[in-house]
């Protein structure tokens, strides 16, 4: 997995590249740590290049949201893979994330 | 076609387990969503078998057998645990497990596969799945 952090203007945005596993959630969970520490407000995760999430990487997820959301942050999702959204339709976690098409959607009108 | 394995309780093999039913699935030509499913799924039993079942003991191995015909996929995972009721599972899709950190993995199984069964003991499933794509056939 690689992960690499970049702002526009102020949303963080973090771009996600690879699987989100049981393996690589824990890197994921641990660069998500300096945005929650530093009390980041607006943040996108932006899963462009993620074609496989598993049920450890949707708790990672849902572990990220409850942190900024326990500081008064908001994070979105933006551009999952058709397979990797169904997955949240599924499990009807598209009811507690904001999911936006592209990165660009995800960083209007915060 | 009929494939039979084990492996430790380390999660750090399924990758290399789950690999071994995706390359020969890719290799037959079989649809990507399938593919994909039959992946997660295979990933989600095997942590639970290695976590829950043999609880990370690396001594103990998970058994996985996988049939396969040209419309259909069978995996079985069987772990060497006391067993577990899956009926107990709490639904997570339930307004008020959403925020609860797990519980997805067999409710994905579910969902994502055709037929789930589980032995009396509780510590071997049988999941399968109907292709959308024959195998054995040249695309």
């Amino acid at each position: 997995m690689k992960i690499s952090q970049k702002q526009n203007n102020d949303v963080t945005i973090l771009d996600i590249n690879g699987d989100i596993d049981i393996n690589s959630s824990p890197e994921m969970r641990e660069a998500f740590e300096n945005i929650a520490n530093a009390k980041t407000m607006k943040v996108v995760i932006n899963l462009n290049e993620v074609s496989y999430v598993d049920s450890s990487g949707l708790a990672t997820l849902v572990e990220m949201l409850k942190k900024t959301r326990s500081y008064g942050g908001k994070m979105r999702l933006a551009s999952l893979a058709p397979k990797v959204k169904s997955l949240f339709e599924i499990t009807k976690l598209e009811k507690l994330f904001d999911i936006f098409d592209t990165e660009e959607d995800a960083g209007v009108n915060f | 076609m009929n494939k039979k394995f084990f492996i430790p309780s380390d999660l750090k093999r399924i990758r290399q387990a789950v690999d071994e039913i995706i390359i020969l699935l890719r290799g037959l030509h079989a649809d990507e969503s399938d593919t994909f499913d039959i992946r997660l799924c295979l990933e989600e039993a095997l942590i639970n078998a290695i976590k829950y079942g043999n609880k990370f003991d690396k001594n103990l191995d998970v058994l996985v057998e996988c049939s396969c015909s040209e419309n259909k996929i069978s995996i079985s995972v069987q772990d060497k645990g006391k067993g577990f009721d899956y009926s107990k599972i709490p639904d997570p899709t339930k307004e008020e497990n959403l925020l609860v950190g797990h519980g997805r993995g067999v409710f994905l199984i579910k969902h994502l596969m055709d037929e789930l069964r589980f032995n009396e003991k509780g510590n071997r499933l049988t999941m399968t799945k109907y292709l959308k794509r024959k195998i054995f056939k040249r695309v």
